[in-house]
């Protein structure tokens, strides 16, 4: 815990992330924090748990736009960690501004659009403890980030943010998704896609047969409803096939 | 260097109440009126926790056998974790004024079954108060984005709250209130075709609120999903939920063999056949989608799994063209 002291009293009080002002409990006195020349260690701790991981996985993996089976990947390695960014607040002409910069170099996928993700931010100090999962060190230095900077400085932090890197084989080729540690979200750069086509053959000769029997039904009533009847049983049928199957 | 700083009245140093939030303080001891400048807080609000984890684990399993999802859901499922977060949203309360002028077109048929079409002019004011939400923190797969309720008892912010934090710039989140304001007064007047308007927002509160929501993990079929359920109003707001190959075929069943069958009224000519072609097209549109995407359902603010101009590229990759 940071403990911070009442300017007036000199009664201590804890600081929490995101406070701004705070009462003192002995003297009353409104005490306002001042960030703008210091930098905060926060941290989001996990709240997804290790054990959920296979199952987080499968259920992004099967989603309609992964290729088919690839639920059935097998996970090569499961790595947890807490991965650095810099988060500065800046006051730009009057406008709170926020930046959120990479401390650490990385290929990761997700990690470069940067952004945090939401949690419940803690204060990083040694009463922290990371359990299992490693705390990635930043190897970039703020220093570099503040010169170039517009706007006059409110707050800064190094924000550790949780996630599993995992990496999985799909026929015999490794690929890698990573999960925010916190909501589940799943990112990657590339996973192997299914393909639209069967969905479009049954639908499309479904349609076409459907819009023949129609244009036919008026001079030919018999034909053109059997046309329309043929287009349904292939939809329904070739429908649940490819949706099962492709 | 001095982390901290007392706040006292700059007129007889007595200690001054203030609320976070506030741009004017008042010294309770000489009545002096003191401007608050600098770094502006943000008035904080939080909402109570009206849903006990019973009442969320039974919306959630009357959640499960709702709409087009798997079939045997209710009876698979099994919830693996559930817990209460207050998540952060950017209140802006203001008034919408606008002018807005132009025309709908109104048709006639008379007697003899002419159609006649006339511009209606119509001039409107429109003044309306408007509350805009957003979430103050990155939205992750949580899918909430607005809030669709208001009402329920505040209460005080305690630390011992399960808080998301705010990590986006609350002037952003101005901004866009302002540009949803305007939308929404054009969108009051009802005219079809505008011809001039001239949208005003007067701002009247900005607030940061913390709104209770249970996050409801479950697991079907070894796969892990999710779904959250309002504190207050006990409403599933978002979620993922595994869907059905069986009403992925009945939709592409059905929505093809109408669609298709009113399309090919094109037969009959006219502007009646071009009208059934358009109307045919888009319903084997809307049930292809539902047969391609729904082995998934999604509900709430989380990005569809297309959009129509990723779609139509897709399709032709698909296909071997490239665009």
């Amino acid at each position: 815990m940071v403990e911070m002291k009442c300017p007036k009293c000199g009664a201590p009080f804890e600081y929490e992330p995101g406070m701004k002002f705070k009462k003192c409990e002995f003297c009353g006195t409104m005490i306002y924090i001042d960030k703008s020349r210091v930098m905060f260690y926060y941290i989001i701790p996990f709240t997804i748990k290790d054990s959920d991981i296979p199952a987080l996985f499968r259920r992004w993996a099967s989603g309609p736009k992964m290729a088919k089976g690839l639920e059935n990947s097998r996970i090569l390695s499961v790595r947890k960690m807490y991965f650095p960014v810099y988060r500065f607040v800046r006051d730009l002409n009057g406008r709170e501004a926020v930046f959120v910069k990479p401390a650490k170099t990385t290929l990761l996928p997700g990690l470069s659009n940067l952004k945090i993700p939401p949690g419940n931010m803690q204060l990083f100090d040694a009463n922290f403890n990371p359990g299992n999962a490693k705390v990635i060190q930043p190897d970039l230095s703020m220093d570099t980030y503040l010169k170039t900077l517009q706007g006059t400085p409110k707050e800064q932090a190094l924000v550790f943010f949780p996630l599993y890197e995992v990496r999985y084989e799909f026929q015999g080729k490794p690929h890698v998704v990573v999960i925010d540690g916190s909501s589940g979200e799943a990112f990657s750069a590339y996973y192997p896609p299914r393909s639209s086509a069967p969905y479009i053959v049954v639908a499309g000769a479904s349609f076409g047969l459907a819009f023949i029997g129609s244009a036919l039904a008026l001079k030919v009533t018999a034909i053109g409803a059997a046309l329309i009847g043929a287009a349904f049983l292939i939809g329904i049928l070739g429908g649940f096939v490819v949706a099962k199957k492709f | 260097m001095k982390l901290t700083v007392g706040l006292n009245c700059p007129s007889c140093g007595g200690r001054i109440e203030l609320e976070e939030g506030s741009k004017i303080a008042v010294c309770p001891f000489c009545h002096t009126v003191t401007r608050v400048e600098g770094d502006e807080g943000v008035k904080t609000l939080a909402y109570r926790m009206k849903i006990d984890e019973k009442l969320a684990y039974r919306v959630a399993y009357s959640w499960f056998e709702r709409g087009f999802k798997a079939r045997d859901l209710k009876k698979v499922a099994k919830i693996v974790e559930m817990y209460p977060v207050y998540l952060p949203f950017w209140r802006y309360s203001a008034r919408g004024m606008g002018i807005v002028l132009g025309y709908n077109v109104v048709e006639h048929i008379d007697s003899n079954g002419n159609v006649y079409r006339e511009k209606k002019p119509k001039e409107e004011v429109i003044i309306k108060d408007y509350d805009w939400t957003l979430l103050a923190c990155d939205a992750g797969d949580i899918g909430v984005l607005h809030l669709r309720n208001l009402e329920g008892e505040i209460i005080p912010l305690s630390e011992d709250l399960p808080i998301y934090e705010a990590t986006k710039s609350k002037d952003d989140a101005k901004d866009e209130a302002e540009i949803a304001i305007k939308r929404w007064v054009l969108r009051e007047a009802h005219i079809e075709s505008i011809t001039f308007s001239k949208a005003f927002v007067i701002p009247r509160d900005f607030s940061l609120i913390y709104y209770p929501f249970w996050i409801i993990r479950y697991d079907y079929k070894g796969k892990m999903y999710f779904l959250t359920v309002d504190g207050v109003t006990g409403r599933v707001i978002s979620g993922r939920a595994p869907g059905d190959p069986l009403w992925q075929s009945l939709a592409i069943g059905a929505g093809a063999t109408i669609g298709g069958a009113i399309a090919g009224g094109i037969v009959l000519g006219g502007r009646v056949g071009i009208l059934a072609l358009i109307i045919g097209i888009l319903i084997f549109g809307a049930s292809y989608m539902f047969f391609r995407y729904g082995s998934e359902i999604v509900e709430g603010d989380i990005p569809k799994p297309y959009s129509s101009r990723k779609f139509t590229k897709d399709i032709l990759k698909d296909f071997g063209v490239r665009i």
